[in-house]
């Protein structure tokens, strides 16, 4: 009895142990590159730690390359998306909510099918769009095409929280005398307001890591937000990996912290829309 | 005013005449106004109180629809034209169109770099699938397992999915370099006679390599559907089985995977539709190279436009992918509905 307990369950954390290390090996690897000196990292035979852990690829990025200036663009884009997705995404899932409106689920269908629209389609009438209104090398641009595109998310996913609310409390506050308005901004928001915060870290993703529209959209080399920067260090003829992996753990490592946060509520952030219907 | 209370009044019930004119009178008299004025009232509320229910959505929908549904409908534009841009003074949205029919769409229907990209996209969405649900289903088992450490698990083996794309894409293209990277250092160690395997110059191989970078990235997401889904499942139709003596493998065969049967569907669609769009990973890791190996459909569409400016060609092409993802898209909902 006791062996075939033990045994399997032995196997078992053995495998999972080997799984988790497979997995988290490329984050650690990316990491360990960073801190590599330039000749290490072509060195022959190759080593696995560095032998001496050295900052000037950070240094290099920061210098030379001007990432401080990405890293900010990226930050204001992210942060403007956010704000804005959340103004209009709380409303929307509140309405759906607690509101029948006329083609109620089909509009509700609508927001998830704009989900599924290839981005590839999207950015060609965008880059257009945006060419003729003058706005290519512009925040604007880009934080209007986030928002749109982590809006759909957002309302599915403050939808699940706000029918977590019982209607009681609406009905109580419009009874002391609360607009609809009112009972929404002063009653129903407070009361959501660790939702909202999830909600947000999530299109503050959707913004940080979009890659296709940033690319199109951008010409003016001190426009780029970090995902384009990171990428164009590919186009130089000799690609400085150190360079290439310390750019990366700068681009995971706010992604990172907010996934921290984040973690508790993935499952209901990443089903959002998909189980519900 | 009802027929009762008209009759309260008396208007109905008394024979006095001088009485039942004076009720009359009254009640002519203040029956048209009451009502409607109430009615009105009423109405007016009504419609404000809708009206202030819609102003609840109506920026979500503003939103959607300028960025998204119009955007849209200048694709459908741009590909049924032939599309020459120009300065943004010459013509609205600084594109001058002839309308050209289909032409764009039998021009893409009849090159044949579109299929075979159409076929790579396809085989880079079924590995990408098969890939990160046999890895999440082992990770999700393993987890519900009550194995020691399970916080720390869960935490590691899902921050792959905060990791943007292009991140990823560079790091598995520095793990998958020929000369440099870890994987054949790893290769040369095991079998020191190996040849060195050119992961991402081989034709054949990158294909793999792309998806396998797409697999590391996505297996959270499958992960947590199906841990979502595990979690549903009541224990009891296990303990039944234990006292029936059902094998491990009996086990899951007989309960786990039918009661995980419509969370591993959706999951599937959905994954399928995300990596059936990916352009980040392929652009990144090889940017459809060596040679057009791992030209998918986005990548594809990205160099007609903006490498050859052949802005119609393009939109067609995405109109087409559109078409496909829609098809499944449909179908999802379909799911979702019989649900």
């Amino acid at each position: 009895m006791f062996k075939r307990e033990v045994l399997p369950r032995t196997a078992l954390h053995v495998a999972m142990c080997a799984g988790v290390a497979v997995m988290a090996f490329p984050l650690v690897w990316m990491a360990l590159v960073s801190v590599k000196s330039s000749p290490e990292v072509l060195a022959y035979p190759m080593t696995w730690l560095p032998r001496a852990p050295t900052s000037e690829s950070y240094a290099n990025l920061l210098t030379t390359r001007n990432f401080a200036g990405y890293f900010i663009n990226s930050v204001v884009v992210s942060l403007v998306t956010t704000v804005l997705a959340m103004v209009v995404a709380a409303p929307a899932a509140y309405g759906f909510t607690r509101f029948r409106y006329f083609m109620g689920s089909a509009l509700q269908s609508f927001f998830l099918l704009t989900q599924m629209l290839p981005g590839i389609l999207l950015v060609i009438p965008y880059f257009v769009m945006m060419r003729a209104l003058g706005l290519l090398n512009s925040y604007p641009s880009l934080v209007l095409i986030y928002t749109a595109l982590s809006l759909p998310f957002c309302t599915w996913m403050l939808i699940g929280f706000f029918h977590d609310i019982p209607r009681e409390i609406d009905d109580a506050a419009l009874v002391d005398g609360c607009s609809k308005f009112g009972v929404f901004f002063r009653v129903i928001m407070p009361l959501a307001a660790p939702g909202l915060a999830a909600t947000a870290m999530f299109a503050f993703l959707v913004a940080w890591k979009e890659y296709l529209f940033a690319l199109a959209l951008t010409t003016d080399e001190s426009r780029e937000v970090i995902t384009v920067a990171l990428s164009n260090m590919f186009s130089e003829d000799r690609v400085a990996w150190n360079d290439v992996m310390a750019a990366a753990v700068i681009v995971s490592v706010p992604a990172l912290l907010i996934y921290s946060f984040l973690e508790r509520h993935m499952v209901r952030g990443i089903t959002a829309g998909a189980v519900k219907g | 005013m009802t027929l009762r209370a008209l009759d309260a009044t008396g208007a109905l019930g008394t024979t006095d005449p001088e009485s039942t004119l004076i009720t009359m009178k009254r009640v002519v008299s203040v029956y048209p106004r009451l009502p409607s004025v109430r009615y009105g009232r009423d109405a007016r509320r009504r419609f404000m109180g809708k009206a202030a229910e819609y102003a609840f959505i109506v920026p979500a929908l503003a939103v959607l629809v300028v960025v998204l549904l119009y955007p849209m409908l200048t694709a459908i534009h741009l590909s049924v034209s032939s599309v020459e841009l120009v300065p943004p003074s010459e013509a609205w949205m600084g594109f001058a169109t002839t309308f050209t029919g289909l032409a764009n769409y039998v021009e893409v229907l009849h090159n044949a770099d579109f299929w075979s990209a159409a076929y790579r996209t396809v085989i880079f969405t079924l590995l990408t699938v098969v890939g990160s649900l046999a890895l999440g289903m082992a990770f999700a088992l393993g987890l519900e397992a009550k194995i020691t450490g399970r916080a720390a698990f869960r935490i590691i083996l899902l921050a792959p999915w905060a990791v943007a794309p292009i991140v990823a894409a560079a790091t598995w293209r520095w793990i998958f370099d020929a000369r440099y990277g870890i994987l054949n250092d790893v290769i040369r160690t095991v079998i020191p006679n190996a040849h060195t395997v050119l992961w991402l110059a081989d034709p054949t191989l990158a294909l793999v390599a792309v998806s396998i970078a797409n697999i590391w990235l996505r297996t959270p997401f499958m992960m947590i559907m199906l841990l979502a889904g595990l979690k549903a499942i009541p224990a009891d139709q296990y303990e039944a089985a234990a006292v029936d003596g059902a094998s491990a493998w009996r086990r899951f065969l007989h309960i786990t995977l039918p009661n995980l049967r419509f969370v591993i569907m959706v999951a599937t669609l959905l994954e399928g539709i995300w990596t059936f769009k990916n352009f980040d990973v392929v652009q990144v890791m090889t940017g459809g190279g060596p040679g057009k190996a791992t030209e998918v459909l986005s990548v594809l569409i990205f160099k007609t436009s903006f490498q050859f400016f052949h802005f119609g060609t393009a939109a067609a092409m995405g109109i087409l992918m559109a078409a496909a993802l829609m098809v499944v898209a449909i179908l999802y909902l379909r799911l979702m509905r019989a649900r």
